[in-house]
């Protein structure tokens, strides 16, 4: 399942991120987007980076992930 | 945005009226089904417009001779198998591989988690369950790259990956498909790019809008293409202009290059498909899980009367399967499309319990 969530990166060492999406932090790798900064908003699937996101459309986003009722069921079975 | 509904509506009503009969519009991503029916978007379009789940949701196409290898794998006692949680309650031939978790099947958040495992168990072979589109895929290609640069030897993959187009062009291969657009999957379309389609209205004459998941993208995504066919014209779009581009994640699409090779491969309900799987390429074979333990693929048949491999060609809805509902629950799942939460079968039995033809 092709899931993926916005979350910014707040930490950077090479292509090995600690990223921050609604306040839960998780690891994610940005081999697949050279572009990604500290600080860079980023779609993240599968514990990894794979698209920029601008600010507008995390929140958006956000509010649909807080909307699901399952959301931490489904959270626990995130996968690819 | 009740405006903006109103005039999808106007457009989806415009598209009836000038081609004077059903509309069927098919969705070929999980994640589309599962937020078409969460937010009642069958209800709240014109009942003229009908809405095909497709081949989308990458469990449920997952063929049961993979679910039975990946089976065999977990009985060994020489490997951890990690998997990511959505293949973990799928049935096969003996139980799933819930029956192993916590023993030798750990559930992985990324392919990343499946190589430290490798580092952290080295007198273990560790394979990871690669089941998922394009969107996946990349993430498979990474974690290969650097098992071979760091020389971890005791990591595999059993690539289940899965290309989505090839089944689109495989759908509308069929004579009696009755497809007259495509609702593109997001995230896919975030690696491939949007222009990837241009071969399905190229060589097939059909429309394909790439959307994101919330219900107004759907809804303007389904407008998009109603104007399209009440214009008379075939053409490749997005609506989902925030991530998704014409090119692409063009740095996982050339490391997917790098590591695999498209090769024929089976799907449930649909068969054998040219080209359509990922399979890892020669110079990095020594990573596959197959070829290390000599196993064949031996495709077989489900011999439960499960239907889902109807169900994923868009032939039947859930309800018209015996087993929906009865011997066949999220509970107790038979078919991977009860099992995976973006399975259309799942999707019917939370949201949608209404008889066929409703």
């Amino acid at each position: 399942m092709c899931l993926a969530v916005p979350a910014r990166i707040v930490e950077l060492q090479g292509d090995n991120a600690i990223v921050d999406a609604m306040g839960n932090r998780f690891r994610a790798k940005t081999t697949l987007l050279p572009d990604a900064r500290l600080g860079s908003l980023v779609l993240v699937h599968a514990g990894f980076a794979i698209s920029l996101v601008d600010e507008e459309e995390a929140k958006k986003t956000w509010q649909l992930i807080e909307q699901i009722d399952d959301f931490l069921e489904t959270d626990k079975r995130i996968s690819g | 945005m009740l405006t903006r509904i109103y005039k999808a509506q106007k457009m989806m009503d415009a598209a009836h009226e000038k081609l004077g009969r059903q509309i069927n519009i098919m969705e070929v991503c999980g994640t589309h089904t599962v937020a078409i029916f969460r937010n009642g978007v069958k209800t709240s379009i014109p009942k003229q417009l009908n809405l095909i789940s497709g081949p989308g949701c990458p469990v449920c196409v997952t063929d049961q001779s993979y679910i039975d290898i990946c089976l065999d794998l977990a009985n060994r006692d020489d490997c951890i198998i990690a998997t990511y949680g959505d293949m973990i309650r799928v049935p096969g031939k003996s139980g799933s591989l819930e029956r192993h978790r916590g023993k030798n099947v750990k559930v992985v958040f990324s392919a990343e988690d499946a190589l430290l495992l490798a580092k952290e168990n080295p007198n273990k072979t560790i394979i990871l369950i690669a089941v998922g589109f394009e969107t996946t895929a990349p993430a498979t290609a990474v974690v290969v790259r650097e098992a071979a640069e760091q020389g971890i030897e005791n990591f595999r993959v059993y690539s289940g990956h899965k290309l989505v187009i090839p089944a689109m062009r495989a759908l509308l291969s069929e004579k009696n498909h009755n497809i007259d657009a495509f609702l593109c999957p997001g995230h896919v379309s975030v690696i491939i790019g949007y222009g990837a389609f241009r071969q399905i209205a190229d060589n097939h004459g059909k429309t394909c809008v790439v959307a994101g998941f919330e219900p107004m993208q759907i809804i303007e995504g389904l407008a998009e293409i109603c104007r399209l066919l009440k214009e008379g014209k075939t053409e490749v779009t997005s609506v989902y202009t925030a991530v998704v581009t014409e090119k692409g994640n063009e740095k996982a699409q050339a490391l997917l290059k790098e590591v695999f090779d498209e090769a024929d491969g089976y799907w449930r309900g649909l068969g054998k498909i040219e080209k359509s799987t990922l399979k890892l390429k020669s110079k990095y074979e020594r990573f596959d899980a197959l070829k290390r333990f000599g196993i064949e693929e031996q495709p077989h048949e489900d011999q439960t009367g499960c239907r889902c491999g109807e169900v994923l060609c868009g032939l039947i809805e859930p309800p018209e399967c015996r087993l929906f509902e009865k011997r066949c629950t999220p509970e107790n799942p038979v078919g991977p499309c009860m099992v995976s939460s973006e399975g259309t079968c799942a999707a019917w039995y939370k949201y949608g319990r209404r008889k066929p033809g409703q």
